[in-house]
């Protein structure tokens, strides 16, 4: 099958990757700043303000893709649990509310904050305490939407998607190395835009060199979950075998050793552990960037081999 | 009551009466196609053809032949198709047939990939949405609901297909594999009966399901989603919250611990 007869092209791949991405880019903003007290809200604020727009754009190019898209609003007709794509469907919409929702919470407060009387304390405090609950929210549609990705296309019958249970952690692990990776980008970007403007949205050596640690060790346990991903497949018999061949030693093989291996992998992962401890900037940003674009062609050799 | 189509395949001579009949009723326009070197025509099933005949050359005795079969929708009780569409327009009428509202189809695709037998096929020219054969339970050509046999039913010359109460269908096929098993086709056998809950299109088979082709043990797409879900979610908890506890909260711990002991 050539890919302009595939009935999932490019728009899905670019989902797959974006809505990942602004998942994991969200988990992993949560979970540092609650297992650091409180200490990294910007870096929590950036994943959510840079994720939506991924998001976004993810859903618009899933609808793009449909076959009718003026009729894309059947989907918000029905809630059906059992099918993967109306659960993304509801998820992406619920997680993208849930983040709008919090930037105007945040835009209150950061208005009440400015007049100091009684009133405005009360709008602060409460705003807070929703944020929080709010974020809690996020949290978990964050992990259904990374989730989603992989379990999309895993509930299917075609071999290399469907026939281990390890599609969706593929997924969801490389999720979360790009959502770092944007994380790592996007603080040194802040930084460079913010650099002698005493502005709140900076952050600190500290914390860019602890998410590069963390975005290290992210793409040891990706590349562990593929490499049991294409032995289980390859041990499920004949189909599979063939199946991951393709990826491996087929049609697809350059770009999978070159662009999901070499440059999402190896690359940064070379790279981080050589200038470990360094304050390597452009080396981080160039990791990171390498991660991101692996992340893309991980979804697209996937989405690809499949349909073979 | 369910209702099935029953396609024999010792009875099939390939005359495509089906195809054309099927063509005809549902006003398909005719494909363009190429000498493949083969008389199976067209090459696969597509939104213009819902039913095709499969020439399988194959060697008897050390003998060149053919083995028929036919390409439609198997119209499963468990249709993944129906179970993985977001819109829920894939719908089942009381037979047991499946077939997608194409008033309701968003085209997505999910359905293409989710059917263990590569049925649906997408309209990328006109529609855009998902076509596979509906029994003839199409609304405005309902053939069922006017007390008819579905199209490629009614014109088979040789009846190799039938149409009637499961049950009742069943009960001839295994009768008829009997038959072909006494005249030495020891290989005979009814497929549909139990798969995927049970088919409403059932084959009787005068070889292994394996040299037509067909998946021995077909899977509802869904079947491993409540699995799959989990090895998600339980990958998010692994690979983000035991690295991030570790390189925010535990060395924060340390530090804090390191610098009290100092």
């Amino acid at each position: 099958m050539s890919l302009g007869e595939m009935s999932w092209n490019w728009q899905i791949w670019i989902d797959l990757w974006a809505a990942g991405m602004a998942g994991g880019a969200y988990l992993v903003a949560f979970l540092a700043n609650k297992f650091s007290g409180g200490k990294y809200t910007s870096l929590f604020r950036t994943a959510v303000i840079t994720g939506l727009p991924l998001a976004i754009i993810g859903v618009l190019l899933l609808v793009i893709d449909l076959g009718t898209p003026i009729w894309a609003w059947h989907l918000f007709v029905k809630f059906l649990p059992a099918a993967v794509m109306s659960m993304g469907t509801w998820t992406l919409f619920t997680w993208i509310v849930v983040g709008f929702v919090m930037i105007i919470l945040w835009i209150v407060e950061w208005d009440a904050n400015r007049n100091c009387d009684k009133y405005s304390a009360g709008i602060v405090n409460f705003v807070k305490k929703l944020d929080g609950l709010l974020a809690w929210v996020g949290f978990i549609f964050a992990i259904l939407l990374m989730t989603y990705t992989g379990v999309l296309i895993a509930t299917t019958t075609q071999t290399l998607w469907a026939d281990t249970l390890l599609l969706p952690s593929v997924f969801v692990s490389s999720a979360i190395a790009t959502g770092v990776a944007l994380l790592i980008i996007m603080t040194m970007l802040l930084n460079k835009i913010n650099e002698g403007r005493g502005s709140g949205w900076t952050f600190s050596e500290d914390l860019i060199g602890k998410l590069s640690k963390s975005l290290m060790g992210i793409i040891i346990v990706e590349a562990v979950i593929m490499a049991v991903y294409a032995i289980w497949l390859a041990l499920t018999g004949d189909a599979g075998g063939e199946a991951i061949n393709i990826l491996l030693a087929g049609d697809l093989a350059i770009v999978f050793w070159t662009l999901v291996v070499g440059l999402g992998m190896v690359i940064p992962l070379a790279l981080l552990f050589l200038t470990r401890g360094r304050n390597a900037l452009m080396v981080l940003a160039t990791s990171s960037a390498c991660v991101i674009l692996g992340g893309l062609a991980l979804r697209a050799v996937i989405t690809v081999g499949g349909q073979l | 009551m369910e209702k099935a189509i029953l396609y024999d395949s010792s009875k099939c001579t390939a005359c495509r009466g089906c195809q054309v009949a099927c063509k005809s009723w549902n006003e398909h326009e005719a494909e363009e196609t190429t000498n493949r070197g083969s008389y199976e025509n067209p090459k696969e099933l597509s939104p213009e053809t819902w039913v095709k005949m499969r020439f399988i050359e194959t060697e008897r005795n050390g003998k060149f032949a053919w083995l028929f079969a036919r390409r439609a929708c198997m119209h499963c009780t468990d249709a993944s198709c129906s179970i993985v569409c977001p819109t829920g327009s894939i719908l089942k009428t009381e037979e047991g047939f499946v077939h997608i509202d194409q008033e309701w189809c968003i085209g997505c695709g999910n359905c293409l990939y989710a059917c263990p037998f590569d049925i649906p096929h997408k309209d990328h020219h006109h529609t855009g949405t998902a076509m596979k054969c509906t029994g003839c339970t199409s609304t405005g050509l309902n053939r069922q609901d006017a007390g008819m046999a579905p199209a490629c039913v009614t014109t088979c010359p040789t009846g190799a297909l039938k149409f009637g109460n499961r049950d009742e269908l069943i009960e001839e096929a295994n009768q008829r594999v009997a038959d072909l098993k006494a005249k030495g086709m020891s290989n005979a056998n009814l497929y549909g009966k139990d798969e995927l809950g049970g088919l409403h299109v059932m084959y009787i088979l005068d070889d292994t399901v394996e040299a037509y082709g067909l998946p021995e043990d077909p899977q509802v797409a869904s079947s491993t989603v409540i699995p799959k879900w989990l090895t998600g979610v339980a990958t998010a908890g692994v690979i983000a919250a035991l690295p991030l506890w570790f390189v925010f909260k535990r060395k924060q711990e340390l530090e804090a611990r390191t610098k009290g002991g100092a």
